[in-house]
């Protein structure tokens, strides 16, 4: 058995384990934003951490600008969360907000709504692995998808990403997002015996 | 801690950060010294008092925001210094210098207690932070500022250092570089490659005539009349004096032949701004196998001094 693979039995959980974040998740924005918000079920990929910038290119626009928003886990649990949301989105996302919509406005709404995302996340899986985590303050840039590849190195420090698709869909326009939760090798194993020790 | 008695919390006094615990709706529970200290505000003034009453300008809603979502995550929420500035307004009174005006802050909203709805604020002074960004920031655009005006330059340069001064058309150093480029393409290709060199005649007495600022415009009006009936792919280059060239790819001698007579009835009818009437005599060849870049240029030279011999107005080929 490949320690640093998940088999479809493990997936199955994991997809599970995100499923419900999600739910909590989805149910937080709702409240924030003070009106119906649907979260589409995420899809949920696990890829090695060399592969991220192929995926960032297949899923993103090369000629969109992106919010990045990055933020550090630490803990028994360790890792970084890359959040990945195109300008037009964040900026609909904002408008929800302030009817004079300014760039600060934007950046900040992004980083609450990432906050949430992650939040959820990394708190879950670190619940169902009984250890405690704590945040970093998360960091925000308007960058292009060319910056992303040149100004980042996600594949030197983790091994495994958890890669979520997200789409909230909010008073018929759609925001999309996505999600990286980046690993080190040690926290990779630990979610799978953990994954292991709920099938058995 | 008892209840929302904060009075014993020492501890938080002695940090060198802002504290404040304060309810959903703002009202303050607790005001560490530091606070007091930048604020200018007393525990006893603040204690009781709503956030918002203390700091009008604050953006209430956005807090009070953060403030649930940190209850409904119980985790901490966030305010970035590089996103918003700061959330109390705090004067600095930094006088060399100052890049703000006011204290920039990260702030770290911690759910202290969901149940009765306390939340911890955590205030980080970030304005040397922010201050040495900023700087950096100025620092990079200078830079790319520069940059971009090093390679306005560089491409000035490479624009001079290829072309004539006088007629603006390519020189011979950028035609000798073409030449050989050309040549290279001809012999691996086996494509057809032709040269026609032509030069004005009795262009000395033009000069004697009417002197060198009128011989000079001649040459410009002959360059400008030839670089508008050329193919852009022609090399059309200013050869020394009143001597011309035109490195033509993927043509034959006999097709040189039809735009070198093209050149000449083109000159020979043009009405030139001081000079009555202008003729060219041009030579044409074409690249031979044996041939070198020496012995391509001389056979077309030959055929020149052929067409000068003839009785110039008129094209030769070799």
């Amino acid at each position: 058995m490949d320690v640093m693979m998940l088999n479809h039995e493990e997936k199955d959980v994991l997809q599970e384990m995100v499923n419900i974040s999600f739910g909590s998740a989805t149910a937080i924005i709702a409240d924030m934003m003070n009106a119906f918000a649907k979260l589409a079920v995420p899809s949920v990929e696990i890829i090695d951490a060399k592969d991220i910038f192929d995926i960032i290119l297949e899923k993103i626009d090369r000629t969109e600008k992106y919010f990045l928003v990055t933020q550090m886990y630490m803990g028994d649990f360790e890792g970084e969360t890359v959040f990945l949301i195109d300008y037009d989105s964040a900026y609909n996302l904002a408008s929800k907000f302030d009817s004079i919509v300014m760039d600060e406005n934007v950046s900040d709404i992004t980083l609450e709504l990432t906050n949430i995302l992650t939040s959820s996340f990394i708190r879950s899986f670190a619940e169902l692995m009984g250890v405690k985590v704590r945040f970093s303050p998360p960091s925000i840039e308007l960058i292009s998808v060319d910056g992303i590849l040149k100004q980042h190195d996600f594949s030197n420090n983790y091994s495994k990403v958890i890669v979520i698709s997200t789409l909230l869909e909010f008073e018929k326009e759609n925001i999309k997002g996505f999600l990286f939760i980046l690993m080190k090798e040690d926290s990779f194993k630990l979610l799978k015996e953990k994954i292991n020790s709920m099938l058995e | 801690m008892d209840g929302k008695d904060f009075k014993d919390c020492y501890i938080l006094d002695l940090l060198d950060l802002g504290i404040a615990i304060v309810d959903e709706n703002l009202k303050i529970y607790f005001w560490n010294s530091w606070l007091e200290t930048h604020t200018k505000i007393s525990k006893e003034e603040a204690e009781g008092k709503r956030l918002d009453e203390l700091f009008p300008d604050i953006d209430k809603e956005s807090l009070m925001r953060k403030i649930k979502t940190a209850f409904a995550l119980k985790s901490t929420t966030f305010l970035l210094a590089s996103v918003k500035g700061y959330l109390l307004k705090i004067p600095l009174k930094k006088v060399t210098n100052p890049i703000y005006k006011f204290m920039q802050q990260d702030v770290s909203i911690f759910p202290l207690s969901p149940e009765e709805g306390l939340a911890l604020i955590v205030i980080h002074d970030q304005t040397p932070v922010q201050e040495a960004q900023y700087k950096l920031r100025k620092k990079i655009d200078e830079i790319n500022s520069l940059k971009a005006e090093l390679e306005r330059y560089v491409k000035k340069i490479e624009q001079l250092s290829i072309t004539d001064s006088l007629t603006k058309i390519y020189n011979r150093s950028k035609f000798e570089s073409s030449l050989d480029y050309e040549i290279e393409r001809a012999r691996r290709y086996g494509n057809p490659l032709s040269l026609i060199i032509f030069d004005i005649d009795h262009f000395k007495s033009i000069n004697d005539t009417y002197g060198h600022l009128i011989g000079d415009s001649v040459l410009t009006e002959i360059a400008n009349l030839v670089k508008n009936n050329i193919r852009s792919t022609d090399i059309f280059a200013r050869w020394g004096g009143e001597e011309f060239v035109i490195l033509a790819p993927n043509i034959n001698k006999e097709q040189a032949k039809i735009l070198a007579e093209k050149i000449r009835k083109l000159i020979a009818h043009h009405r030139f701004k001081y000079v009555d009437h202008v003729t060219v005599s041009l030579g044409v060849t074409e690249f031979l196998p044996t041939d070198n870049k020496e012995s391509f240029i001389k056979r077309a030279d030959e055929a020149l001094y052929l067409a000068k011999r003839k009785g110039r107005n008129r094209v030769e080929v070799k």
